[in-house]
């Protein structure tokens, strides 16, 4: 495998980037605008032998009393070592201090920054012995999609940063672990749309376990709620540094392998179990995306190993939920593109929403 | 509408929340009360007991009551445990942590009510204070041999 180091002028190029694309968007609702806004920070660490999960939340809550005052502000942390652990946790409008505009969030006690082309994450849940002090820098360039249509009326936009490095510490359960050179990855989304709207979406990315490995890939499927119509699907590839190929749609074969059958899972909030209990699933052992179009091949294999659930209630019917399955698991892959062949063994994250 | 408190923490929460739900989610709190119309549940949890009564449209939390229908009798810790998923709901029944007593009908409604009531618990914004302060009071117990994860 290729070693390579991003350059410097990329780091420069990224750390002006960045502040203009991924910044807090925050809900219109605020300022009189159209409610039922969400808004999510999301950054995936492989720390060695823990995967960390990260997630900073601004949603309106469909459901407040005031919709000048919906937005809701909730951090997820998961770590998967041999299984999941971790939660989420809400915090009030005083303990909340996000600024619009710009990479600067904190609640509670947890702070998201970007400062000189890195990002500063500091999180510490109450109810968890879990915490961590990363710095995490871009490595590859970000596509923005902005306004794809989930459902009608409804869409969601996003920023993709697909290889950071991480370095620091994660701390669970009293024992603290470095992190050096980590393989990260990094994404935004906000839009205006409902949980159990006619939608429903895989997403799933791999992390190797090389942060020099110079390729990156990241899919994303979006299907009607029933799953019966696939509405569109995109993978990216990156290398070293930027982006060398989209694939779409046809060009796409995927294929879901056998029935997942968990022995445990990580229920988030623990709550939300009395709503969705036991571990039956719908979820496949493994996934199989082929690729072969234009000279170019691709192919990845993902076989779940252990799940973790965000389970959130429905917004269009009274007695409904909504999962988001955190599937991890091994990820294998190869391929060639413009003529170079690649292939890298991987953690990976396939996130499937079901209700 | 619901009720006066009991003396206990847990009921006096259960009441609030039944306001809560009534103010916050009326459509959800009228359902469960469809559901659950007629029907008296006496409560023991720990030390600590009282009676809920159900109307087509109110949830009151009792002191005490006429003789019930059905009969719930864990502890603060049990609850703790399910509502931190450590233990399920199921589990807590098959094991007599979580003792349930009274007819099938009875049950039947008691749990339809049940789910209904989480349904707009997790749709009220009070409802987070309100399981906070829940937690801390089951968390006063010493944690239970039912304390395995699920």
């Amino acid at each position: 495998m290729r070693r390579e180091q991003p350059h410097a002028g990329l780091t420069r190029e990224l750390a002006e980037l960045l502040p203009r694309l991924d910044y807090f968007r925050r809900s219109p609702a605020r300022l009189g605008g159209r409610g039922g806004h969400k808004e999510w920070q999301y950054f995936l660490v492989n720390a060695g032998p823990a995967h960390l999960l990260v997630n900073f939340s601004l949603q309106d809550d469909p459901w407040a009393l005031d919709v000048r005052r919906a937005e809701v502000a909730r951090l997820t942390v998961l770590i998967r070592s041999d299984t999941w652990s971790g939660g989420m946790e809400r915090f009030p409008d005083s303990e909340v201090h996000v600024l619009p505009g710009r990479i600067d969030a904190r609640f509670g006690a947890n702070t998201l920054r970007f400062e000189q082309g890195r990002y500063l994450l500091a999180l510490s849940l109450r109810e968890h012995a879990l915490s961590a002090e990363l710095e995490l820098v871009p490595t590859m360039r970000p596509l923005l999609f902005t306004n794809h249509p989930l459902a009608p009326g409804e869409h969601l936009s996003w920023v993709v940063v697909p290889r950071l490095e991480a370095r620091g510490t994660v701390t669970l359960g009293g024992r603290t672990h470095p992190v050096d050179r980590a393989p990260a990855y990094h994404d935004h989304n906000w839009g205006h749309f409902r949980w159990g709207g006619d939608f429903s979406w895989e997403w799933a990315h791999a992390l190797p376990a090389d942060a020099a490995h110079p390729w990156s890939a990241v899919f994303a499927r979006m299907t009607d709620r029933r799953r019966t119509r696939v509405r569109y699907q995109s993978l990216f590839l990156w290398r070293s540094g930027g982006a060398v190929r989209t694939f779409r749609d046809r060009d796409i074969r995927l294929l879901h392998q056998g029935h997942f059958l968990p022995t445990r899972r990580l229920t988030v909030p623990p709550e939300m179990a009395l709503l969705a209990p036991g571990t039956a699933c719908d979820l496949p052992a493994s996934t199989e995306l082929s690729v072969d179009a234009g000279g170019d091949t691709f192919h990845l294999r993902f076989a779940a190993e252990e799940l973790a659930q965000v389970i959130t209630p429905g917004e269009c019917e009274p007695c409904t939920v909504s999962v988001l399955n955190e599937l991890s698991g091994r990820v294998v892959s190869r391929g060639c593109i413009g003529g170079e062949p690649f292939e890298w063994e991987a953690t990976g994250v396939h996130e499937l929403i079901r209700d | 509408m619901s009720s006066s408190a009991t003396e206990g923490p847990v009921g006096q929460l259960l009441a609030e929340s039944f306001t809560a739900l009534a103010r916050e989610q009326p459509a959800l709190h009228s359902r469960m009360c469809t559901q659950l119309a007629g029907r008296r549940l006496e409560v023991c949890v720990g030390t600590e007991r009282f009676h809920l009564a159900f109307t087509a449209d109110r949830a009151r939390v009792e002191p005490v009551g006429p003789e019930a229908d059905a009969l719930l009798l864990t502890g603060r810790n049990v609850i703790g445990d399910v509502l931190d998923a450590r233990l399920s709901l199921t589990h807590a029944v098959l094991t007599d942590a979580l003792e349930v007593m009274g007819t099938l009908p009875s049950l039947m409604a008691l749990h339809e009510g049940l789910v209904t009531y989480v349904h707009g618990a997790v749709r009220c914004p009070s409802f987070p204070s309100l399981l906070s302060r829940l937690r801390a009071v089951c968390r006063e117990d010493v944690p239970s041999a039912h304390s395995t994860a699920r």
